[in-house]
């Protein structure tokens, strides 16, 4: 029987050339499309799955419930994790996660190794096993130094990594001697912690005198559950925890008119399950996460193309339905049964889902192999496609698809009735409203998609654009390689560059603007009390020259100079929101004691508010501090249209004497702002692939239906030709039921874009406005593009001598 | 074997109600063959599709081998149709991307014979009707007589008891339309019951009895042997 089924399947596949090549290529796109789709999803969901404690891991955060908003902290203190442990009974393990330093130095070998400073407990709550050396408790002396079989590779080449030493500067200390102690193995790219080495948080730079200061916030702090205890338990006893060794936050965030949060606290420490880490980017703050919404939309976008391709698939079948009807009659009046025959003809649609999916999974494993060498390794996906989960999840694929594309059709043909196939009377409907809805459906999601690419595109462009309150324009950024000596190859760069006419002014930052080569952020912030008033400001280590160097002018005051070196004071420039929570008059000369361990604050210059960071957040309180001895960790350039290139190729060469042996990543400080904007950049271009995909998609499937409805109607073209009406009249007769089709579309799918726009840019602070006319465009680019696919085929059919066509019935 | 009493059949279509079979009745014996006559749109399709249980009556009673199927579900009629009626229709109605030999294999197919039992059945068939040699052509490839040919070979394959033809010379030369006529002949004398609906008299001449037929009713019955 089955053998039957697939010998005729064969068969009226190749009778159908054209239909079965329109099919086959709709559903090669839609799989192709939707296996990569549920690949990457795949992947995203793959992330920290190897750790064997991951359901009783969390990662801590504490939430602000100030006046103006919940604000969400995922950095504490030195003293918070040990505190959490010593005190909260829930709490079995917990580890701080700094970072470290990025160098490793052995026998005069520089090696760019990342290093993350953690506790003891870290490698006893994530699983990560240890290839070679102590594995039962690396990490128990502040000397060891533990790395993965990569670093050590790229370490010790082929000798024994164990027992040798090494050199690191770990967060601003001199280079420290380090024992190896273990070796890890390699984990893959779906891991959250990433790193190359693990080594004691003591050893920071900051360790000893920082180490019980709860305001100077910089490292994620990562706790483990006891057997039993749940979140909710640990969160209620960290409230506790908090209370009895942070009044003053309490005190301070009440002076403030915080107001409490629906679960009653306005400050609370709470936890972020390790399973939900990868899906909370906002909080987590680690860079490789990714919203549940964005995995959501992506999911979305992959199955409405998968719909477009079945629409094209049913549209085309059931056009075809009516040309085998004979066959179902004969079959049926010679005993075949329903099912029987709804069994043949699905199995028909079946095959040629199959043929498309077996040529979609190979077309997959090309592109994924192409992805991984363009992006040099990235996540297994070529491994991921292989394993038994993802298999049956594509193979899942395969059969909604042949159910969605293959059922309706053969359904509805197995229940044609015998006596009038027989008779022949079962014929295409000129207008089937399943037929029309299925091509409007199709239209709405090609429109709906070709305005999301458009919006976001503007959105995109707008965010790059738009004014960041500094001129990042002909400015030039470059990380050391060892913040520590920061400022004095500034002071060195300034002395060597300044007899270059291409060279304006230099100055430094410890935080980066727009994401460079290096691709590193970071946020720093500070409250304290001043005067009975709560002042909490970001902070950043700038050099000297840094408003003319960034073309920022001051409200009052001036840049910090060069002089300044000399002083023990801390010369600060202040952002206007900043400044306004000290409540003062004059605030240019104060002295400010913000810290008693520390110098106090000399108040040089207040300035507008500006974009130290993307415009995805909002503008916030910032405070510009210049020291002698911070570390900074770029080099500010200014230069100007003439000599772009030229100071770029100088800098590189000045670089080369100052880090001896090091990649050379300076770049502009423009092209590093685009870079915030590259998830936007890449959602408008994944989206016009969508797009594309889309709307050619419906009208291949627009295309075939035309035909043959002009196939049907090839003998009323005659005539009415014969009885003179002309080519545009002609192919308007045949056009317009399709054209109100489409129209109909539109109508349906802007307002569903515009709400779903709207919705999506809420989330941006600094937004394009939706206009009429974008929509209007989209809208008249979907009816252009429709009409093109229609009247192609009608003026050719209007056109043709009608005597031919009259003779051919 | 076949014992219809006042059969009705209506088609309703949007406005106009066509009464296609009106309380007719008449009967049919074991290894008759019959010959229905009447002029064009009286019925007389209609009936072989109800007799062939393709189609269901709108009331009356209709008896087959002493059962009464008025009224039976679709499952029912085709499980009883495919073991004891063969079809003959005027246009073949051969499936194209079948071949000659799949297309009279269909119906032991569709009655569950084994694979090794349908290729001798079919071959012995296709013998018999002189068109072994064409056995692996397509139907378009054939001529109307021996697509015919190739018809009743798939009507008698799973050997029914009754056959129904209707009009099977129509879209035939005489010296075919002999030829097909003689095979059914054939096949009566050897016991196989003949439902046929004919235009010509000479066909009609093969048979033992002739229903004429007028407006959904018989009319006359004329006894030929
Ligand atoms: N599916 C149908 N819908 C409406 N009327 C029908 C249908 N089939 C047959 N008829 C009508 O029933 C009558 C009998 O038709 P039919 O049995 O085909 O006649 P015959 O085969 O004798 O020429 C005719 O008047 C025909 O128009
Ligand atoms: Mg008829």
């Amino acid at each position: 029987m089955l053998k039957n089924y697939i010998k005729i399947a064969w068969r009226s596949l190749f009778k159908n050339k054209f239909h079965t090549g329109i099919n086959l290529a709709g559903l090669f796109i839609g799989f192709t499309i939707g296996i990569m789709v549920l690949l990457a999803v795949y992947g995203q969901f793959s992330y920290d799955k190897s750790h064997a404690n991951r359901k009783k891991i969390f990662q801590a955060y504490q939430v602000f419930n100030r006046e103006s908003g919940s604000q969400i902290g995922n950095v504490f203190g030195y003293p918070a994790a040990p505190m959490f442990k010593a005190e909260v009974p829930a709490i079995d393990k917990a580890t701080r996660y700094l970072y470290g330093s990025n160098l490793v130095v052995y026998k005069e070998k520089e090696v760019d190794i990342s290093t993350m400073l953690v506790d003891e407990d870290f490698l006893q709550m994530f699983s990560f096993p240890v290839a070679k050396g102590n594995a039962a408790n690396p990490l128990t002396n502040l000397t060891d130094v533990v790395l993965t079989e990569a670093a050590a590779k790229r370490i010790f080449g082929n000798e024994d990594p164990i027992g040798k030493t090494i050199q690191s500067p770990y967060s601003g200390s001199k280079l420290k001697e380090m024992t190896v102690v273990a070796v890890l193995k390699n984990f893959p790219n779906n891991s959250s912690l990433r790193f190359d080495a693990l080594a004691r948080i003591e050893n920071a730079g900051s360790y000893a005198s920082e180490k019980n200061n709860w305001d100077n916030q910089h490292h994620a702090v990562f706790v483990m559950l006891k057997e039993n205890a749940t979140q909710e338990q640990a969160e209620k006893q960290l409230i506790v925890c908090n209370k009895k060794n942070l009044p003053g936050w309490y005190e301070s965030l009440k002076r403030e008119g915080a107001k409490p949060d629906n679960r009653g606290d306005i400050f609370a420490t709470r936890l972020l399950s390790l399973t939900e880490l990868h899906f909370s980017p906002r909080i987590s703050g680690l860079g490789n996460g990714v919203n549940k919404a964005e995995i959501y939309v992506i999911l979305l976008v992959g199955l409405l193309i998968i719909l477009i391709a079945c629409f094209n698939f049913v549209n085309i079948n059931l056009a075809n339905a009516f040309t085998r009807s004979r066959e179902i009659g004969v079959r049926k009046c010679l005993g075949a049964a329903k099912e029987g025959l709804f069994a043949q003809l699905w199995s028909e649609s079946f095959l040629l889902c199959f043929v498309a999916f077996v040529l979609s999974m190979l077309f997959a494993k090309v592109l994924v192999a192409v992805i991984q060498q363009q992006t040099g390794g990235g996540m297994p996906l070529a491994e991921m496609m292989l394993e038994p989960a993802f298999l049956l999840l594509a193979f899942s694929l395969l059969l909604f698809v042949s159910f969605i594309a293959g059922g309706y059709p053969s359904w509805l043909m197995s229940k044609f009735q015998v006596v009038e196939t027989l008779k022949g009377k079962v014929t295409l409907k000129r207008k089937s409203f399943i037929r029309s809805a299925l091509i409007v459906v199709q239209f709405v999601i090609a429109c709906i998609m070709i305005s999301c690419t458009f919006i976001i595109y503007q959105q995109f462009k707008h965010l790059q654009t738009a004014d960041l309150g500094l001129n990042q324009e002909y400015l030039i950024s470059i990380p050391f390689h060892k913040p520590e000596n920061g400022r004095k190859n500034i002071e060195k760069l300034r002395t060597r560059l300044a007899s270059n006419p291409g060279v304006l002014s230099v100055s430094g930052s410890h935080i980066n603007v727009g994401v460079g080569l290096d691709g590193s952020s970071a946020k720093l912030t500070n409250s304290f009390g001043y005067k009975g008033a709560n002042v909490t400001t970001n902070i950043n280590f700038v050099d000297a020259d840094f408003l003319q160097t960034f073309g920022i002018k001051p409200i009052e005051g001036n840049d910090i100079d060069v002089s300044y070196a000399a002083d023990t004071l801390q010369h600060v420039i202040l952002t206007e929101s900043s400044a306004k929570q000290f409540n003062e008059k004059q605030l240019i000369g104060q002295h400010i004691l913000v810290d008693s361990g520390a110098p106090a604050w000399n108040i040089v210059a207040v300035i507008p508010d500006f974009h130290m960071y993307s415009l995805r957040e909002k503008k916030e309180p910032l405070a510009m501090i210049y020291t002698k001895n911070t570390p900074v960790r770029y080099c500010f350039i200014r230069t100007n249209a003439q000599n772009r290139e030229a100071v770029m190729d100088a800098l590189q060469r000045e670089m080369a004497l100052l880090e001896p042996g090091r990649e050379f990543k300076g770049s502009f400080v423009d092209e590093n702002v685009e870079n915030w904007y590259k998830q936007e950049k890449m959602m408008s271009f994944l989206f016009s692939i969508a797009a594309i995909i889309s709307i050619v998609l419906s009208c291949l499937g627009l295309l075939a239906m035309v035909l043959l409805i002009i196939q049907q109607r090839v003998k009323e073209i005659g005539v009415r030709k014969v009885l003179g009406a002309d080519v545009p009249t002609l192919s308007f007769l045949i056009s317009k039921d399709f054209l109100k089709l489409v129209l109909i579309a539109v109508l349906i799918a802007t307002p569903i874009s515009w709400l779903a726009m709207s919705k999506w840019l809420e989330s941006f602070p600094y937004r394009v406005k939706l206009e009429w006319w974008m929509f209007v465009l989209v809208a008249l680019t979907a009816i252009i593009i429709a009409f093109v696919t229609i009247s192609f085929n009608t003026v050719r059919a209007a056109t043709q001598n009608p005597v031919k066509s009259l003779r051919t019935e | 074997m076949i014992k219809i009493t006042n059969l009705e059949k209506y088609y309703r279509t949007e406005e106009v109600e066509t009464v296609a079979l009106n309380k007719l009745s008449f009967e049919i014996k074991e290894g008759e063959f019959v010959a229905i006559m009447g002029p064009s749109g009286c019925g007389k399709s209609t009936l072989l599709n109800i007799v062939g249980l393709l189609d269901d009556a709108d009331g009356g009673s209709f008896m087959f081998n002493g059962i009464e199927v008025a009224g039976f579900n679709e499952r029912k009629r085709a499980d009883l149709r495919k073991h004891n009626i063969g079809f003959v229709f005027q246009s073949f109605n051969l499936i194209d991307e079948l071949t000659v030999f799949e297309n009279v294999e269909l119906p032991l197919i569709y009655t569950g014979v084994k694979a090794a039992d349908r290729k001798t059945r079919v071959e012995e068939v296709l013998d018999k009707m002189q068109i072994m040699h064409r056995r692996n052509h397509y139907p378009q490839q054939l001529s109307g007589g021996q697509q015919q040919r190739v018809a009743v070979a798939r009507a008698v394959v799973n050997k029914p008891k009754l056959i129904l033809a209707d009009e099977p010379t129509g879209n035939l030369d005489s010296s075919n339309g002999n030829e097909v006529m003689q095979l059914l002949t054939d096949l009566n004398e050897q016991g196989t019951t003949i439902i046929m609906v004919t235009h010509s008299e000479h066909d009609a001449k093969y048979s033992h009895r002739i229903i004429r037929m007028l407006d959904g009713q018989t009319v006359t019955e004329n006894i030929l042997v």
